[in-house]
């Protein structure tokens, strides 16, 4: 379970402190999946990056499985935008990378290369990142997570960067790869439709400093066919709605 | 390139070296510019009794001071380039020093640690360490802030950092100094061989020129030219073998 409790988030920009990030709280129950959707520049990423312990200024209390953030202990799964894959190391060296780094294991166990056979990776293990296209990156950085066996998924609008075709493709894996697992995740988004396929919960930001809007309980969630059902069209209205007053 | 294509370029350049070289020699008949088959009959004659014993001791200098200059510069310019306290302390006088030609300071270094070898490999580590620090530090400078934050957000400490980011990361670029490096040890090696010495491809070259035996001299520049030559390809395959994942 994610808790998070009166965060804000400062940085310095030129002498100037500039709020990122202003008096969040939200919980997140062990399992379930929320998608943050905000403006750009609402400072979603920053988010991330406190929940992942990268910034470590804040104010506030951020609590994984009732524990201060801190990387060192938790095992947090990080899949960004741009992929985050060692450019140097192979596929196979990419995907165990997790795991040598948090228990000094290089070698894939059973658990790993079912995760690799489900994402359809297992026959580029010894390819390189620059020989792939970016769908298969992004199972790539989805693999290595998965394999971490995460307490915490953060996901940084990972797949903002895929042509639609393959974004829809992306996100039909990763939810089915998801369900069997039931990591507890934190998924951003700028995209309505994402945040409605993916969230079990949708968490709605106001643009800069980012604020809570609005939590929305998602009825489209593991809906069969979500985009041809009704609800599917009420609830992008509604959040939407939401994103438009909060400008 | 491709290796072929680099071996079939290496080839052409010899070829035409020579053919430019046997040219002048004909057209010029003059016993200062032998041909180039002339000195390559020399060579096979002198290289194991006369020859040799100088070709160890002036690779042997270069391999040293490449290794100190490789050895010291490298980790400086990667500790300079991850800690930007480091880089604020070093940098000015990285900045200031760089454009000193070094090769003015040899009286000094001689004065100050004699004639023998140790002035000789400090000059070569002091003339290409800076570009070696260089190099390093912008290489870690580039890597994108993405890569290192997917591993802090797995908890790596530092020497995982190092192991696996900025060490492969900027191989490539390290390599490409050696490289360039290679090329000025040799320039230097020549200079600083031919003061106090007895031993080392710059002597015998000038020697041979003292002697006036301009085939022992041709034969010098050749084999001094081909060894530099070999320690790029040395490069070149590690390069290809390490940083195969451009």
């Amino acid at each position: 379970m994610i808790e998070i409790k009166d965060l804000t988030v400062k940085y310095l920009r030129q002498d100037d402190f500039v709020l990122a990030l202003e008096r969040i709280n939200i919980e997140i129950p062990a399992g379930q999946i929320y998608t943050f959707i905000g403006p750009s520049g609402c400072g979603k990423s920053t988010l991330l990056y406190v929940l992942s312990g990268i910034i470590k200024d804040y104010t506030g209390r951020v609590l994984i499985n009732s524990q201060p953030v801190d990387p060192k202990k938790q095992r947090i799964g990080m899949i960004m935008q741009n992929y985050g894959l060692m450019p140097w190391r192979n596929v196979y060296q990419n995907v165990v990378l997790g795991t040598k780094i948090k228990d000094g294991q290089r070698r894939l166990d059973e658990y790993g290369q079912y995760i690799l056979e489900q994402l359809g990776i297992d026959h580029l293990l010894d390819r390189y990142p620059k020989e792939l296209s970016g769908g298969q990156q992004q199972r790539v950085a989805i693999a290595r997570s998965f394999i971490l066996k995460p307490d915490l998924l953060l996901m940084d609008e990972p797949f903002s960067a895929l042509d639609a075709i393959s974004r829809e493709e992306m996100q039909e894996l990763f939810l089915d790869t998801w369900k069997q697992h039931n990591v507890t995740t934190a998924f951003i988004t700028h995209s309505v439709d994402e945040a409605l396929y993916l969230g079990s919960k949708i968490v709605v930001l106001s643009p800069a400093p980012g604020t809570i809007l609005e939590v929305i309980d998602n009825p489209c969630f593991k809906m069969e066919d979500m985009r041809l059902q009704d609800d599917y069209y009420d609830m992008s209205a509604r959040i939407r709605k939401v994103l438009d007053k909060g400008r | 390139m491709s290796s072929n294509g680099k071996w079939q370029g290496a080839l052409y350049g010899f070829g035409l070296v020579i053919i430019l070289w046997q040219a002048v020699a004909w057209l010029l008949k003059i016993p200062i510019i032998p041909t180039p088959g002339a000195v390559f009959v020399n060579i096979a004659d002198i290289f194991a009794n006369q020859m040799q014993v100088h070709v160890v001791s002036s690779l042997g200098r270069i391999l040293k001071g490449i290794f100190i200059a490789i050895g010291l510069g490298v980790p400086l310019g990667f500790l300079m380039g991850y800690f930007e306290k480091l880089d604020k302390i070093f940098s000015p006088l990285v900045y200031f020093t760089y454009p000193i030609p070094k090769i003015a300071l040899l009286p000094i270094v001689m004065l100050l640690f004699g004639l023998g070898e140790a002035s000789k490999l400090i000059m070569i580590v002091l003339i290409v360490i800076f570009q070696i620090i260089i190099t390093s530090r912008d290489a870690v400078k580039n890597i994108p802030a993405q890569v290192f934050r997917s591993l802090q957000s797995l908890g790596a400490g530092r020497w995982q950092m190092f192991r696996e980011i900025i060490i492969p990361a900027s191989l490539a670029e390290v390599l490409t100094a050696t490289r360039l490096a290679l090329g000025t040890a040799v320039s230097v090696l020549f200079f600083t061989e031919t003061f106090g010495t007895e031993y080392g491809m710059g002597y015998f070259i000038m020697d041979a020129w003292m002697r006036v035996n301009y085939l022992d001299m041709y034969a010098g520049i050749v084999v001094l030219s081909f060894m530099g030559f070999c320690l790029f390809i040395v490069v070149d395959i590690a390069e290809k073998y390490y940083c195969s994942w451009r």
